[in-house]
């Protein structure tokens, strides 16, 4: 009987508290991946040698890097070939390439990388395009210029020898 | 013949219960008819979230009173209670700050703690904010953090 007493007086003393406050806790688990490496494509409007870190690439070819590392690339140019624009994704990044060995070197160190990147590279060429450079014109001016100068001193001579 | 006595006893005394006289000219009498409607209310909190990579406004779900039976000066109150912290799971010193705040992610911008709900239907959309800043510095790995909401029927004020 007193346990009868002792549990209902709880409950009453249960009752009389559980409407001024209830309290419930729910929770949301909320996760996010940050990836371990990231894709740098690096593209040229002429073929050069491209080396990212140790590995050779060609033009137009995605390599995989390291997040928050700081990888280097090299451009190999040849003696037709002079180093002259560069766009890291779409940000010109022309002042900050190192052009060495005369100008068949130019490397660039990245800052830790933390995104996806395209590395554009612009290239002009020594060789003339189409037809003849200028230059060449020149020559072939002057060329034309002494020819018609020998002509005519060769015509000269020979009416005053007559 | 004393169970005669009893019986006759017990009969007379039903009849002197049962038969009260009733006046007409008694006075309305009123009898006050009470009863307790227990409050009850349905919550909504928002469901786990994988934020993408790299995005800085990322929508949270919403928390919402679904339906409420709730006495007149109380409210439901929600508070979000959260270490505003994701941690990387394999080195726990590694880390990426968030904020939670009220609205959609394309006009966030007051910090949500709590809110209080009154009617069925209120609700408040939540958005998680990762600064771009942070979200470079980040170590690679998987990062995780539990949001927990407190759910109180209380006074309203």
């Amino acid at each position: 009987m007193k346990r009868l007493a002792v549990v209902l007086g709880m409950c009453l003393c249960l009752s009389a508290f559980c409407p001024l406050t209830a309290h419930a806790e729910e929770s949301a688990v909320i996760s996010a991946t940050v990836p371990d490496t990231h894709s740098l494509t690096v593209t040229a409007n002429e073929d050069i040698k491209i080396e990212v870190g140790t590995t050779w690439i060609q033009n137009g070819d995605t390599v995989k890097v390291n997040r928050l590392s700081s990888p280097c690339i090299m451009l190999e140019l040849t003696s037709e070939q002079n180093f002259s624009k560069a766009f890291l994704n779409g940000v010109d990044i022309t002042d900050q390439i190192r052009v060495e060995k005369y100008g068949y070197i130019a490397s660039y160190y990245f800052e830790p990388v933390y995104e996806d990147m395209t590395l554009e590279i612009e290239i002009e060429s020594n060789l003339p395009q189409t037809g003849y450079s200028n230059i060449y014109r020149i020559i072939e001016i002057s060329a034309l210029l002494m020819t018609t100068t020998g002509i005519v001193i060769v015509a000269k001579t020979k009416k005053e020898k007559e | 013949m004393k169970k005669k006595f009893a019986l006759c006893t017990a009969v007379l005394m039903l009849m002197s219960v049962s038969a009260l006289p009733v006046s007409a000219a008694d006075d309305t009498r009123t009898a006050v008819i009470s009863t307790t409607v227990e409050p009850t209310y349905v919550v909504t909190i928002p469901a786990d979230l994988k934020i993408p990579f790299n995005q800085e406004k990322t929508n949270f779900g919403e928390v919402k009173l679904d339906s409420a039976q709730i006495e007149v000066d109380k409210c439901v109150k929600v508070t979000m209670i959260s270490d505003n912290t994701l941690k990387n799971k394999a080195d726990k010193s590694k880390t990426i700050p968030y904020q939670i705040y009220e609205g959609k992610a394309d006009s966030a911008e007051t910090v949500f703690t709590t809110a209080s709900y009154l009617t069925a239907g209120a609700k408040t959309a939540l958005t998680i904010g990762i600064e771009k800043s942070d979200w470079n510095k980040a170590y690679a790995g998987e990062y995780e953090d539990t949001v927990t909401f407190q759910i109180e029927y209380t006074d309203n004020q």
